[in-house]
Order: structure tokens, then C-alpha cells, then sequence
């Protein structure tokens, strides 16, 4: 009982943790059409930050997380989505697996190949007993950030005017320009947007493991993605949950499979993915009123 | 009849000359020239294909397109969508396109993204409020639970709160029940009283030409006949217009 | 009389061209000493691997980050075909027992290696090939991620965890590395002209309008997925005794970038793009290697710093897309040199209309679109 409790607290920090990597690629699929493969690097770049900064105190490593994690998107989006905005998704999506490949590389000629390690926010790694339960600090901070972030960004759509040019962008991009809603300045807001959800992140994944390598966020990332598509990429909230669910339900299978095939995690994970999309190529979470008016 | 100097005020309102749209190099504009005065109505009808909102969608920047148009004299031909409404040019397209997951309230305030300065908008949207007092009513629902005739005016409203100069309609009759034409049209007639140019895309001859100051019909993507209010029952005559000969 | 000789020479001209291509650079490389060689064969094996993926990809327009799990499969294949019984008995020790008995020659073990891409991509096509776009993407990389966890860790099918199978036999040489990848392309070219890849092209060129007309797109794109998995399960043979080390991690992502990113750099739209796309690509990439370990010229040494190659390359496929989205030939296939007409059948791709937006409708949303033609 207590082991499935335990297990069941473990989940849903990994479900809120890649629930919000989907989120962010989420919001830059509604707006831009473009599904990221180099959000992962905007991770990284966070993660690199927090390595090389944590000395200097939390207060600075981690405004310079976030802010490393909005100017390489930024970057991305000037130098490479913008020119490509007549492009069909394929060719957006070959150019940011292009991009994702190139950074990585990068990463690999500045930092090296080695894992670079740092002690992030090691009070985080402390347990308490709640109950004869031993809760991971660091499940309950990734929950508490997740809920938090969430809340920020539903307040920021729904309550300020940029936020609601974003939701009208993504609902209907040429509509939302002829009311007069400027196209660059809403991609760059979900471009950042979506970095700052990166940079949180890479900041619970740094706690968790203290090492980050140019291939950090690639398998969080593709995950992610993964878990958008078959939650519904179209809609915030069916990325949301479909990343919750991946995450949730491989953490839920590293605890409970056998040892003698919990190696092969990921690809029960994969091929459940596949028969949802067969199932529900639209999304599991998209409604059928949704899909006719889009 | 008007001359070329005849005109009041030569530059006010939209000025369309020679306008061009094609897609994959298949022509469907050829060469457009149109008035829209301030405070005046123009129809635009003709069969579907003709070209109707090929040319709505030129003048709002939505495809590229050739020729000139300006607003109050300034040339806003070849800018983007965005840029063109804050000159005072605002569409309300065929179909509504409404933002249907958001309120009635939060589609007015987004139709005020596209104002050039904020200063009067609250006096704007008390206006649009007692244009249409039914968004006034729902203000909280979602857009797209109302019915058709409610989102053509929440569609009409939402351009009004841009403060346009120049008013484009695509078919704004299009499924609506005749009393929610009524609704349309009268509101219509206020924003034209109001000195914005208005022009409208129908399909509905004889209701159009009475409706506006001028109609012109349009055929292949060229205008081939000017109709005045008082062909508005020459049936022949609209027949005629219609299947261009 | 030369129109009607042009009229018949210019459709076997474009296979005939590309097979010259191969072979001259393929000669000059051999030329350039053994180190060369061996680079050069590598190089052939991923040509094979573009050449797969372009008969899917190419014809159908569905991007697939799928085919290196059928390269993977193919190079398992071959691997365990050609090692010694004796060398497999010790150091695959969990293998299935039937495994640890069959060999076979490498000849059959290649072609094996195709049959067994080409049934495992039948296998999933059927369910892979009623998604589109987007969503077509995703389940293609899933496939990989199953396949290469299954190879990785499955004891009984290979090595344990993290090693890797070595003992494949010195057998192969450059020379009859080209003559399969010639093999190759001149099957992919008889494809594209049968009756099944010119619908899955119309299909391409219109996108929803094809299904209208009746044509049925799943079955031809299930014939064509698996098709091309035989050719890449031939690829992946020709990898496995080429590199004489087979290990799921050298099969993985990075391999699917690097033949995709030639794909692209030739043009996705025709076999020529598939075959130029992966002489330049790897032209480039063997210089930039070189240039790593120091090029002497003279009484210099010219050299770049290590790390280099990579990047050089990832910036080649972003400026690619950026600048000529069409890739190196833009879609064209090999042109007879002599002023000839286009060639029937094979679409020469114009460039679109130009739009200040996505689409001329200012209704909703641009359709799902599957295809990589070259945008304005």
C-alpha cells in the first residue's frame, strides 16, 4: 500500500515535469504550427546555466536560466522558424530536428562530451515522513511548480490582452491578424513562453540528477512531443494532458514492471502511443465539436 | 452623375485602382477600380468565383495582390494584415470566423487589438453595446454556443472596435434567418450614418443594389456593370448582370 | 527523328545518368587510397539508406523518422547470419539456440537482411500508413524508439545491453558495395515508375483531393513503406559488413538525421535529389573529417578544429531549408543534357503561388498538409 502511494507520488512528479515540457511545445505548435524538437535544447541551455551558476547563489542562477532559455529561443525563432513561415509543418518540423542536431553539437564543442555536475538545489534531494511514507521533497517541489506555472499562464491568457491575442492566434492565425493582432510579436510571447516552461524543466530535472550533457533534454523532449501529439497538440490543455500521461505512466511502469523487462519501458510506452494515435488520431482529449471547428 | 472632380472629398475613404489577384498564376481579380466614399455604401455581387472575396481579402492583405488601394489617401497595398487594420481598414469575413472558445467579451476586446490609439474606446464600445444589444447580453458566454445570427453581429462588432475608416463585409447575410438580416442591415445603416465607407460582398442581388448607394457586379474578376438603387427592380436587368452577357 | 530519339533516351537518361554519377565518384574515390575506400563505402551504404527512404518518403509524402529501424533490423540480421557459430556461442551467450546455429553466406545474409526489413515494415505498415502529417511523424519516430530498445536490451536476439556484436566478416569491398547501391537505385527507379507510386504521387501533388477520386492512398503507401524497408534492410546488411561492429546505439537517431538531412539537401521530390543529396553530403562530410585529422598541402598542414564536422553539417540542412527548400535539384530529376523536355511522369515542381499567408481562404485553419514541396 504505502509502495503504491509512494510510486503513485513519483508519477505524478513525472507527469507534471514532462507535462509541462509538452505545454511548452504545445503553445508554440498552437501559434506557429511547429512542432519543436529543439525545445529539448532550450533545456538544456537552461540546464548548462543552472550548472555553471548555482555557485553564485539560487537568486542569480536561476533568473539566468530563464533568461538563457528566452534568448535561445528567441534566437531560434529570428534566425530560423521566421524565415519559414510559409513552409508546410514537415519542412518546419525537418528544420528544428536540424536544429535540435546542431545545437547538441554545439553544446558538445563548448562544454565537451562529459556530463558536467553540479549540486542543484540540494536540499530538494531530502525525504520526510509523512506517516511512514518517505515523500522525495523534489516530487513535491516538481508538483508545486507545475500547479504554479499553470496557474501564472492560465491567468496570463485569459487575463491580459497579449495572453488573449495568443489564444486567438492559435485558434485561428489569419483571423487573428486581420482583427490586428501583430503575427511577430505573439510567436515571440509563445516562443518565450515556452522557454520559461523549459527553464522550469531543466530545473527539476537538474535537482533530480545534478549532471547535465549536451543530449540532456532530447529524450525528455521527444517524450514530450510524443505525449502532446496524442494528447491533442492543437489545445493547450490536450498537450498538457497528454504529456501528463506519458510521464505518469512510464514513471507508474519503472516501478511496478518486472526487473526482467523494465528495460523495455519506453517502448511500452511507444507502442501504446501508436494504438492512440490509430485510435484517436486528433488526440485523446479532443472533443468531436472541437475537431469539426478546426 | 459623378465626374472625376465631382466628388466632395477625393481622397476620403477607399480608393481602389487596378487592383490584381492571382493564385497559381490563374488570374482572379483582372483589374479592379473602385470608390467607397466615407458614409457610403457599395455593394459588390456577382456569381460565386467571380472574384468577390478574392478582392475583400486584397484590400485586408490577406493574399498578395497588385495595384493600388489607400485609405483616406494613404497606400496601404503590399502591408501586412495587422498594419492595415491599425489605417483604419477593418474585415468582417465570410463565414464570421469568430474566436468560438472565447467569450463574447473577450472577442471585443481583442477586436480593439487593431486600434491606432486607445482613446475613445470605451465610448466605442458603449456605441457597439447599443448597436447590438444582444452581445450586451451574453457578454460572458462563449462565442460559439450563439447562434448564427448572433456571431455576424458579434463579427460586426468585434471590427467596429478597431474604429475602421473602411468597412468589409464578405457575405454577411450568408444562412441567416430574415430577421437576423433585418438586425444586420439596420446596424449597417448606423455605421454608414456614422461616416465610415462601408462595402459589402452578397450574393443577394435585388436585396444588395436597394440596400446600397451603388452596386457593381462582378464577373471573371472584372467589374462589368455599375447598378444605381433604382435597378433594383429591373429584374432583367440583374438576370442579365448575373450571367454576364 | 532527335525528338523522337530524345523522347526515348530522356526517361532512361535520368537512370542512367545518376548510375554514371554513383560509379565516377565512386572510381575517383577508390583512387584516393584505402583509408578513401572504406570512407567512400560507408558513404554508398547511407546512399542506399536515402534511396530507401525516398521511395517512401519521396513518393508518398509522409515524412518518415522510421526507415533507420529497418536499417537496424537488416544490419541485426546480417550480423547474426555471418558471425562465426563458434565466436557467437561466447559472446552472445543469451542467445536463442536456433540463432546460435544459422549461418549463411553473406550474399544471402544481405538479402536476408532485406526480407526480414521488408516483413517487419509490412508488418506495421498497415497501421502506421492511416495516419497522416504530423501525427505520421510521431509514430514513425515511436516505431524507432520500439525497435532500437528492443535491440539494445533483448538478450536472446543479440548482445546484452549497451555491447555490441562484433565478428562480422572482411568480405565486402568497395566494388560490390557499388554495385548494390546501383542495384538499388535502379530498382527504386523501375518503382517510381509503376502504376502504384505515379498514383501515390498524384496523391502527393493534390494532397486531399486524390482520396475523391478514388484512389485508395493507404494500400499503395503500405506497399511502398514496405518496399522500402526491403531496400532498407539491405542497407542496413551492407552497414553491418562495412562497419563489422553492429550496435543498436550506432542505429538510432543520428544515423535517421544524417540520412534525412541528405534527403533534404538533394531535394525530398526526386531519386535524383536521394542520390545527389547523398554524394554532396557525404562528399562534404568525408573532407570535413579529413580536415579534423589535418589535410598536409605542401609544406602546410591544413586543419579545423575537432567538434566541426557536425555542426558544419547541421548548418548545411538549416541554410538548405532556409534558402532552397527544394533541395539541390529542386525536385527535378536528372535532365538529359541536351535541352531535353521534362520527363513524363515525373513531377517537375514549380514553385507555388505567391501568398502573403498560409492559405488564400481567411477561414480557419490550413489543412493538414503532408507535404514538403518547396514553399515560396
Amino acid at each position: 500500500m504505502t509502495q503504491l502511494i509512494q510510486s503513485l507520488i513519483d508519477a505524478l512528479s513525472g507527469g507534471a515535469v514532462l507535462g509541462l515540457a509538452a505545454l511548452g511545445i504545445g503553445l508554440v505548435f498552437g501559434v506557429v504550427r511547429l512542432a519543436n524538437f529543439a525545445h529539448g535544447e532550450l533545456i538544456t541551455a537552461s540546464a548548462y546555466t543552472l550548472a555553471f551558476t548555482w555557485h553564485l547563489g539560487w537568486f542569480v542562477a536561476v533568473p539566468l536560466s530563464i533568461v538563457s532559455a528566452v534568448l535561445l529561443a528567441l534566437l531560434m525563432e529570428i534566425t530560423t522558424f521566421s524565415r519559414l513561415r510559409t513552409a508546410g509543418p514537415a519542412t518546419l518540423l525537418i528544420a528544428s530536428f536540424g536544429l535540435s542536431f546542431l545545437l547538441q553539437r554545439v553544446y558538445e564543442l563548448a562544454f565537451g562530451n562529459n556530463v558536467r555536475t553540479a549540486p542543484v538545489a540540494p536540499a530538494l534531494a531530502r525525504s520526510v515522513e509523512i506517516g511512514g511514507l518517505r515523500i522525495q521533497l523534489l516530487s513535491v517541489t516538481a508538483v508545486v511548480v507545475a500547479v504554479v506555472l499553470l496557474v501564472g499562464l492560465r491567468l496570463f491568457l485569459t487575463r491580459t490582452t497579449m495572453g488573449l491575442q495568443v489564444q486567438a492566434a492559435a485558434a485561428d492565425f489569419t483571423t487573428a491578424r486581420i482583427v490586428g493582432v501583430r503575427a511577430g510579436r505573439v510567436i515571440g510571447v509563445s516562443f518565450v513562453l515556452s522557454a520559461v516552461l523549459a527553464a522550469a524543466v531543466a530545473f527539476v530535472l537538474m535537482a533530480q540528477t545534478g549532471a547535465v550533457n549536451p543530449t540532456f533534454g532530447v529524450s525528455i523532449t521527444i517524450l514530450a512531443l510524443v505525449g502532446a501529439v496524442i494528447g491533442g497538440i492543437d489545445r493547450l490543455s490536450g498537450a498538457l494532458a497528454g504529456g501528463f500521461l506519458v510521464g505518469f505512466a512510464s514513471s507508474m511502469l519503472s516501478s511496478w514492471l518486472p526487473q526482467s523487462v523494465v528495460a523495455f519501458r519506453d517502448s511500452y510506452v511507444f507502442a501504446a502511443v501508436i494504438l492512440v494515435l490509430l485510435l484517436r488520431p486528433s488526440g485523446l482529449f479532443v472533443t468531436r465539436a472541437t475537431t469539426e471547428r478546426t | 452623375m459623378s465626374t472625376a472632380s465631382g466628388s466632395p472629398d477625393p481622397g476620403a475613404g477607399l480608393r481602389v485602382r487596378d487592383l490584381r489577384v492571382s493564385y497559381r498564376g490563374v488570374p482572379a481579380v483582372r483589374g479592379v477600380d473602385l470608390d467607397v466614399g466615407a458614409g457610403e455604401a457599395v455593394g459588390l455581387i456577382g456569381p460565386n468565383g467571380a472574384g468577390k472575396t478574392s478582392t475583400m481579402l486584397a484590400v485586408m492583405g490577406v493574399v498578395r495582390a497588385s495595384g493600388e488601394v489607400s485609405v483616406d489617401g494613404r497606400a496601404i497595398l503590399g502591408q501586412a494584415p495587422e498594419r492595415i487594420v491599425r489605417h483604419g481598414v477593418a474585415l468582417v469575413p465570410e463565414g464570421r470566423q469568430i474566436f468560438g472558445g472565447l467569450s463574447v467579451r473577450d472577442n471585443l476586446r481583442l477586436g480593439g487589438v487593431g486600434r491606432r490609439e486607445r482613446a475613445g474606446y470605451d465610448e466605442d464600445l458603449a456605441w457597439v453595446r447599443a448597436l447590438f444589444p444582444i452581445l450586451d447580453e451574453f457578454a460572458d458566454r462563449q462565442a460559439g454556443l450563439l447562434s448564427g445570427g448572433q456571431q455576424q453581429q458579434l463579427a460586426i462588432a468585434r471590427a467596429l472596435m478597431s474604429r475602421p475608416r473602411v468597412l468589409l463585409l464578405d457575405e454577411p447575410s450568408l444562412g441567416l434567418s430574415p430577421a437576423a438580416v433585418d438586425i444586420v442591415f439596420d446596424a449597417l445603416r448606423e455605421i454608414c450614418r456614422r461616416g465610415t465607407a462601408v462595402l459589402v460582398v452578397e450574393q443577394r442581388a435585388e436585396f444588395t443594389v436597394e440596400f446600397c448607394d451603388r452596386t457593381h457586379v462582378l464577373h471573371e474578376g472584372l467589374l462589368t456593370l455599375r447598378l444605381g438603387r433604382q435597378d433594383a427592380h429591373d429584374a432583367d436587368l440583374l438576370t442579365r448582370a448575373y450571367f454576364g452577357s | 527523328m532527335i525528338g523522337f530519339l530524345r523522347a526515348r533516351l530522356a526517361p532512361a537518361w535520368s537512370l542512367v545518368g545518376l548510375l554514371l554519377l554513383v560509379w565516377a565518384v565512386t572510381l575517383v574515390a577508390s583512387l584516393l587510397g584505402s583509408s578513401m575506400q572504406l570512407q567512400a563505402q560507408y558513404a554508398l551504404v547511407n546512399l542506399v539508406i536515402v534511396v530507401a527512404l525516398f521511395m517512401f518518403t519521396g513518393t508518398s509524402g509522409v515524412l518518415s523518422f522510421g526507415h533507420v529501424a529497418f536499417v537496424a533490423v537488416g544490419a541485426w540480421t546480417t550480423g547474426l547470419l555471418t558471425i562465426e557459430p563458434a565466436l557467437k556461442e561466447s559472446l552472445l551467450q543469451d542467445l536463442f539456440p536456433f540463432l546460435v546455429d544459422l549461418n549463411a553466406d553473406w550474399r544471402l545474409a544481405v538479402l536476408a537482411g532485406g526480407l526480414v526489413g521488408g516483413i517487419v515494415a509490412a508488418l506495421v505498415a498497415p497501421f502506421l500508413m492511416r495516419l497522416n502529417g504530423l501525427q505520421a511523424g510521431i509514430a514513425t519516430f515511436a516505431l524507432l524508439g520500439v525497435v532500437n530498445e528492443i535491440l539494445t536490451f533483448w538478450s536472446r536476439i543479440g548482445p546484452r545491453s549497451g555491447q555490441s556484436m562484433v565478428g562480422v566478416p572482411d568480405v565486402l569491398g568497395l566494388q560490390t558495395t557499388l554495385f548494390v547501391a546501383l542495384a538499388a537505385i535502379v530498382a527504386v527507379w523501375l518503382y517510381q515508375r509503376s502504376r502504384s507510386a505515379r498514383l501515390l504521387r498524384a496523391t502527393r501533388e493534390d494532397g486531399p483531393a486524390a482520396p475523391a477520386v478514388g484512389i485508395n492512398v493507404t494500400v499503395h503507401r503500405i506497399l511502398a513503406f514496405a518496399l522500402s524497408g526491403i531496400v532498407a534492410g539491405v542497407a542496413g546488411g551492407l552497414f553491418a559488413l562495412t562497419n563489422r561492429v553492429v550496435q543498436a546505439s550506432q542505429l538510432n537517431v543520428e544515423l535517421t538525421f544524417v540520412t534525412l538531412a541528405m534527403l533534404v539537401l538533394g531535394g525530398t521530390l526526386s531519386l535524383s535529389g536521394a542520390v545527389v543529396g547523398a554524394i554532396v553530403f557525404s562528399a562534404l562530410d568525408i573532407l570535413l573529417v579529413n580536415l579534423q585529422g589535418g589535410i598536409t598541402l605542401g609544406a602546410y598542414v591544413v586543419s579545423i578544429p575537432q567538434g566541426t564536422r557536425p555542426i558544419v553539417l547541421g548548418m548545411i540542412l538549416v541554410l538548405m531549408l532556409l534558402f532552397r527548400p527544394g533541395g539541390i535539384t529542386g525536385g527535378r530529376e536528372l535532365a538529359w543534357p541536351v535541352g531535353a523536355p521534362p520527363l513524363p511522369g515525373v513531377p517537375v515542381s514549380g514553385r507555388p503561388p505567391q501568398v502573403t499567408d498560409r492559405q488564400p481562404q481567411v477561414a480557419g485553419r490550413p489543412p493538414q498538409v503532408t507535404i514538403t514541396r518547396p514553399p515560396a
